[in-house]
């Protein structure tokens, strides 16, 4: 029996949630592909430069906000069930939210999608921050706003979950696999205040007509109040596949019950009040609050270092318990021909690479060298495309079978993609990273253009180059898409049938809960200190925004 | 149960040779790569020392933008007021003003745009002209439709200016280059 036979209704909105995901995945990859030979001029033809924009928005939308919060759904519907061990409470509640944000997904593609067809007069080419002064079609808005109320839901619906499970177990400690989720979902509402406050209360207004004129600082602060803490939302469900799967896949155990929670807690506290990180080279903000958040993403740094030893050390039991030795050798011994262990492995790998990036762009002086270049992209791409991305893939070898009864079909392709991923990222966002520090823009169609008197300087090698080997890489990445999709759709249409069709059993860590202090269970505590850093780090700068006009924050006092 | 196992151990044989060739490709050729990035970026660093004085000569060629005088050799220079894209989904304009700069003292002239030069090197064979005469100052404004994603990058045309008394000046074929243009989305249509 495995997770589709014991828990059908749950399945049922998973496996609904994973197709959301997956079309999104193939449509914002193949705009993907699109991209990395049109601005690096390898291929011009398949749609022009005004349009590459539009392309750009359905990239960063579909992947960074749709095929992330439609996965992590999906997976956190399969994780309460099973550690709680109960069905969704209210199945008509549990598909109202799915379709909820269903539905917004709807209208928001349509938006970006109507500009791509001639004549039509919604668009949305805003790019995935979509502040203004960039200015969408109200449907697009509207969309979004739909998706994060589904999504609001859909945490409630954990929560309502947890609270049922809570009244039959008094005394019991928070399982693993729904302690992450709830503290997921607990830095998603506080960091979607801003976001909701930015598209209802300011860019919905301003795309009806009903506010003539907007001021850019206040809705960009607002959004990231939130765009922060949103690389954390889609970072959390990576965390909780290398805690709670990875440690089993590599024939272990999960090396400590406590050191997860810690980590849950510390990025609940710290996610949000960083926002201002993004916003240096912002005029309008003092530099005493961009110092602030510099201070407070450096400690950032902190559980994702805690979660590297953890779960290398969880991993090293698992290759210890399958025969490996000695310090380093254990690594041969970790199962590589496993696809759904090769991804999530190589996926950590990467974050590595990334998180030193990210320190780059962290620091308030040496941002300045990069900020706007394809060095950003270059970052990200590490991170939210391969540390998550990959592993959100990688999993699903492991959970599309138990969602459907059906075993993983052409394995050997599922083995060889996580590898050709991590081969085509790396070469893709090295060449990112050289061409941001010579000084190539980001979000940009030809990047050539305004460089009438000057030319781009790589440090070595030559423009032509780096642009050839984004363009391969960027190949690569879209034929291991390809190899996923095959898989999983082979698997889901055509896999054998079978009662067990893959090991879905998770042992207990080996320093469990019972050895977990209490307190690290007290979800109130942690969301009000959470609150009072959030409050520390923002209500001063918005206030000194807002004061002067809600639509035009740092204007001159007019007189009443 | 003697072939099975031996199938078995084929399997897991070649599966072991799949891996390993993953492995040197997959993480191999990666790591490769950021030793060789990091290499570069040292040497270049602490060794070498960049040769400024490397780039090679090139011929100048002049850009035109708005304000600049085309003509300014004639009796009848041409100043230009707008040199612009207005873009939608379903077209690009190439948009060129220009005026003369004073007023025409019964001086006349003849332009013609016999054709562009566009980004994609494609020459668009579409001829436009002005031609005018008397006693004031004049402009005008010339707009071509080009293909969609294409920028003009070189005009070519064709110049002759008359005296007051119609005594017509030898023509002038001239390349003109333009520099970037704004490139405008616009919701009409």
């Amino acid at each position: 029996m495995t997770f589709f036979n014991k828990y059908p209704k749950a399945a049922k909105v998973t496996k609904a949630n994973f197709i959301i995901a997956f079309i999104s995945l193939a449509i914002g990859g193949f705009f993907g592909f699109v991209q990395a030979l049109h601005r690096t001029g390898v291929f011009r033809g398949i749609f022009n430069s005004g349009e590459y924009y539009s392309v750009l928005t359905g990239h960063g939308v579909l992947l960074a906000l749709v095929f992330t919060t439609f996965f992590i759904a999906g997976l956190f519907v399969w994780g309460v069930t099973r550690s709680l061990d109960r069905e969704p409470e209210n199945m008509a509640y549990t598909w109202t939210w799915f379709w909820c944000m269903t539905i917004g997904l709807g209208m928001a593609a349509v938006a970006i999608l109507g500009g791509l067809v001639p004549g039509s007069s919604i668009r949305a080419a805003v790019l995935y921050t979509f502040y203004p002064p960039l200015q969408a079609h109200p449907l697009f808005y509207i969309g979004l706003a739909l998706i994060l109320v589904g999504s609001w839901m859909a945490g409630a619906d954990w929560f309502w979950s947890y609270r049922k499970w809570r009244e039959e177990h008094p005394s019991e400690r928070v399982p693993i696999l729904t302690y992450m989720a709830l503290f997921t979902m607990l830095m998603w509402y506080v960091c979607t205040i801003g976001l909701a406050i930015e598209v209802v209360g300011l860019l919905i207004p301003w795309s009806l007509g009903w506010v003539v004129e907007i001021e850019p600082l206040l809705p960009r602060t607002l959004f990231w109040f939130f765009g922060h803490a949103v690389v954390y939302f889609w970072l959390l469900p990576a965390y909780y596949v290398w805690y709670a799967i990875l440690p089993k896949l590599s024939g272990g155990r999960l090396f400590s019950d406590t050191m997860t929670r810690i980590v849950f807690i510390i990025f609940l506290i710290l996610s949000t009040p960083v926002g201002y990180h993004h916003q240096y080279a912002d005029a309008g903000i003092s530099v005493g609050f961009k110092f602030y958040a510099m201070a407070t993403t450096m400690l950032l740094l902190l559980p994702s270092l805690m979660t590297l030893f953890t779960v290398v050390a969880s991993m090293e039991h698992g290759a210890k318990q399958r025969g490996g030795k000695g310090y380093f050798s254990w690594i041969g011994r970790l199962p590589w021909n496993d696809p759904a262990f090769a991804g999530c492995a190589l996926a950590g790998i990467m974050f590595a690479a990334g998180g030193f990036s990210g320190m780059i762009n962290a620091g308030m002086n040496v941002n300045l060298l990069i900020h706007n270049t394809l060095w950003v992209p270059g970052h990200f791409h590490l991170t939210v495309g391969t540390a998550v991305g990959l592993t959100f893939m990688a999993i699903s070898y492991w959970l599309v079978p138990q969602l459907t009864g059906r075993k993983l079909k052409f394995k050997t392709l599922a083995l060889v993609q996580p590898y050709a991923w991590f081969l085509g990222m790396t070469l893709m966002s090295n060449a990112m990273h050289r061409a941001g520090l010579a000084g190539v823009p980001r979000r940009t169609a030809e990047p050539e253009f305004n460089t009438n008197s000057m030319t781009f300087e790589p440090i070595f090698g030559t423009m032509g180059e780096m642009n050839w080997q984004i363009a391969i890489g960027g190949t690569i990445l879209t034929i291991s898409l390809v190899l996923f999709l095959w898989v999983i759709v082979g698997t889901w249409m055509a896999g054998e049938k079978s009662e067990k069709p893959v090991d879905d059993f998770i042992p207990e860590p080996l320093s469990g809960s019972d050895e977990t202090p209490a307190i690290l269970d007290n979800m109130k505590l942690w969301f009000a200190l959470a609150l009072i850093l959030v409050v520390l780090a923002y209500s001063f700068p918005l206030f000194e925004m807002v004061q002067d006009g809600i639509f035009s924050p740092g204007a001159l006092p007019r007189p009443s | 149960m003697a072939p099975a196992s031996d199938k078995s151990n084929n399997e897991k044989g070649s599966n072991k040779n799949l891996v390993r060739i993953l492995v040197i490709i997959g993480i191999g050729i990666p790591v490769l790569v950021e030793l060789l990035t990091l290499f570069n970026l040292v040497n270049v660093r602490f060794f070498e020392e960049k040769d400024k004085a490397e780039t090679s000569q090139q011929v100048e060629v002049r850009k035109f933008s708005p304000g600049d005088t085309l003509f300014a050799e004639t009796a009848v220079p041409l100043i230009i007021d707008d040199l612009s894209m207005k873009v939608n989904p379903q077209k690009w304009n190439f948009k060129l003003t220009l005026s003369t700069i004073d007023e025409l003292e019964g001086q006349g002239f003849k332009l013609r745009v016999d054709s562009l030069k566009l980004s994609n090197e494609d020459i668009l064979r579409v001829s436009k002209g002005w031609e005018a005469d008397g006693k004031e100052k004049l402009n005008q404004t010339l707009e071509w439709d080009l293909p969609s994603g294409e920028i003009a990058k070189i005009l070519y045309t064709t110049y002759q200016t008359s005296s007051p008394s119609q005594e017509d000046m030898p023509k002038i074929t001239k390349e003109i280059h333009l520099g970037n243009l704004p490139v405008r989305y616009t919701s009409d249509k």
